[in-house]
């Protein structure tokens, strides 16, 4: 075990860096007309003796790393020290990269990333080229002795599309599919319409906004009575449409053609009129499933189906489509391929002061909502009948949010407007949360959550407001559930 | 279940304090040139009297609060977390869910040879989960238990 230090030339690029960033300050002032040069050296000077340098030097004797039989230590940092403990059965990929300086001195970056959601785990930049072999064949000779069996998939296999399951968007159902979909895409499209009219015919912003000023007024003024109300309908009918319009011409240029192909191993996917995406997302990077809808949509019995995942790259992580529009059978076939599930008959609910909890809430926002605005508007008091609204919306909340553990799957379902049930399975479990906020013990309510990787913040499959001890016995069954598997493995 | 070293709560009055120091200073400032700028000590320094009260209250009261409520325990398969004073989290880190582990200290916390234990995993929401206030030893000491139960496991 020997301690090893970054290659002497790192000192040079990031002083380079270093001197980019003065650079990049002093260059505006440089060029301003009456700017005295002679104060710009001492500022030179001090910032390369003060900070630039000290700081370089310090950063680079604080940067330690070294190989163990098991893992990868990095030391590192100058105020906030950092011992960092990278196990190799850990790290998914390591990358190398040599930009044109780093080669032209025989240097490289090494990049070592594991699955972990933050950024890249360990850095080394810059080792000299033997060593990023080195580190590359260490964890290489490791995966060896540890798995036999590699555990990467097979190279680009001919993928026969007649014989694996298919599921294809005819052209008819992608236009329907746009249907159920409303965009404001037309209102930037008018936008930038009316500037290049204004371009092309010479108008200034008078005449257009004397037309919306005043023109559009006047219509409504001239008529009196049920003209009135028909102009003002038939303009809420002309936008809806064009919502409309623009939403079908928005899935038909992404969804075009859409084609997902599942083999063993993978899914392929292939879509798009104007740009075709192509896309591989191996079966194994696939973290949990969700079935979406909304109330439309499912009134005509239709569903989407998302898929989150995590891969060697960032850009993989997250929600994808899977399907973008399709029957719930046809869901369900396509999912059951990924991981063979069947929705619970049973699903349980959360305890009803949930109802309560949200109603309060929504009717504080209201009403904070309607004192501001009636400092400026006075007619905003009439907002007020909204309160009825808030509390349909707590108890259809409520309704609609419904949990099950079943077959190793815990299946989630909320959502008033979008309709979403999780699908995660247990071995892609990662952390267990409980949490209550103030007013929920007070309540005697607690919050559920299962972190997965590459899920989203502001859609989690939290389970909301269960009752203290539904919520105990909750993250015992899960863990439970984990647990179980763990011992299976 | 174990607390966290008590010094710990010095640490986070010196960082909260640093950091309304920073605010209050906005204020003054702020406060300093509108009554320059002529508009007259409409106020006076009201607004930077209100941040003085609420950043000594906040410094006084928010670290030893949270302090009383932080609490954890290394089990045989996981790492238990419990925290928070409004909102009260409980964390359940399987240790086979570990990618990797960081130990940290920054200037402050080693006057008081404080460290902190920083646990990576896979999840979106836990890709770091943080133990602070440890004596820098124990520290060390845990990432030492801990490695040796993280086990083959990938996502």
């Amino acid at each position: 075990m020997t301690t090893l230090r970054l290659h002497p030339w790192t000192l040079v690029h990031s002083l380079l860096g270093r001197s980019a960033v003065i650079a990049v300050i002093l260059v505006p002032t440089m060029m301003g007309r009456n700017s005295d040069s002679s104060i710009l050296l001492p500022i030179i000077l001090v910032y390369f003796a003060c900070i630039a340098i000290p700081f370089t030097l310090a950063a680079y004797y604080r940067f330690r790393y070294w190989t163990t039989p098991t893992e990868i230590v990095i030391h590192s940092g100058i105020f906030t020290r950092n011992k960092r403990h990278i196990p190799y059965e850990r790290i998914q990929n390591i990358g190398v990269e040599r930009n044109m300086v780093a080669r032209i001195l025989g240097t490289a970056i090494v990049r070592i990333e594991t699955a972990s959601s933050s950024e890249a785990e360990g850095i080394l930049k810059y080792v000299d080229t033997a060593e990023a072999d080195r580190i590359r064949s260490i964890l290489k000779e490791y995966r060896q002795d540890v798995q036999p069996v590699g555990t990467d998939l097979p190279s680009e296999v001919a993928v026969t599309e007649e014989s694996l399951p298919t599921f294809t968007l005819t052209t008819r159902r992608l236009f329907l599919s746009g249907v159920f979909r409303f965009s404001l895409l037309f209102v930037a499209v008018a936008y930038y319409g009316l500037q290049y009219a204004q371009e092309l015919w010479g108008l200034d912003d008078a005449v257009i906004g004397a037309w919306m000023s005043q023109i559009l007024p006047e219509i409504y003024e001239a008529g009196e009575g049920p003209v009135r109300w028909l102009f003002v309908v038939g303009m809420l009918v002309a936008a809806i449409l064009l919502a409309w319009l623009s939403g079908i011409i928005l899935q038909v240029v992404r969804y075009f053609g859409f084609k997902l192909v599942l083999d063993d191993a993978r899914l392929h996917k292939r879509h798009g009129l104007l740009t075709v995406v192509e896309g591989v997302i191996p079966l194994k990077r696939i973290q949990a499933l969700i079935i979406r809808t909304q109330p439309l949509m499912r009134r005509y019995g239709w569903y989407r189906l998302k898929i989150q995942t995590v891969g060697l790259d960032r850009a993989q992580v997250g929600h994808q489509v899977g399907i973008p529009f399709a029957t719930l059978p046809e869901v369900l076939a396509v999912a059951s391929h990924i991981r063979p599930f069947t929705i619970p008959v049973s699903f349980h609910r959360v305890s009803r002061r949930t109802i309560r909890r949200r109603s309060i809430r929504y009717l504080i926002a209201l009403s904070v909502l309607v004192a501001f605005s009636s400092t400026l508007w006075n007619q905003a008091l009439w907002f007020l009948l909204l309160a009825p609204a808030c509390l349909w919306l707590a108890y259809d909340q409520w309704r609609k949010h419904q949990y099950a553990i079943e077959g190793g799957f815990l299946f989630v379902r909320k959502g008033v407007f979008a309709q979403k049930m999780w699908v995660i399975p247990k071995d892609r479990f990662q952390v267990f949360y409980r949490t209550a906020t103030y007013f929920q013990r007070r309540l005697g309510l607690r919050t559920v959550l299962v972190d997965t990787a590459g899920g989203l913040e502001w859609s989690n499959p939290g389970i909301i407001d269960l009752a203290a001890n539904d919520a105990d016995k909750l993250m015992l069954d899960l863990y439970e559930e984990f647990n179980h598997q763990a011992a299976s493995l | 279940m174990q607390h966290l070293e008590p010094a710990v709560i010095t640490v986070w009055r010196i960082k909260a304090a640093m950091v309304w120091t920073g605010l209050v200073a906005g204020m003054v400032f702020i406060d300093i040139a509108v009554s320059v700028g002529g508009d007259g000590p409409l106020f006076g320094f009201l607004r930077s009297a209100c941040t003085i009260l609420i950043g000594s209250a906040w410094t006084a009261v928010i670290p030893s609060l949270r302090y009383r409520f932080w609490r954890y325990v290394l089990r045989s398969a996981d790492l238990y977390v419990e925290r928070g004073i409004w909102n009260r989290v409980y964390t359940v880190v399987p240790l086979r869910r570990i990618q990797h582990i960081d130990v940290s200290q920054d200037v402050i916390e080693r006057n008081f040879d404080l460290g902190r234990l920083i646990v990576h995993t896979a999840g979106h929401r836990s890709s770091r989960v943080v133990v602070p206030g440890l004596p820098y030893n124990e520290a060390e000491s845990l990432r030492g238990e801990l490695k040796n139960a993280v086990a083959e496991d990938a996502v």
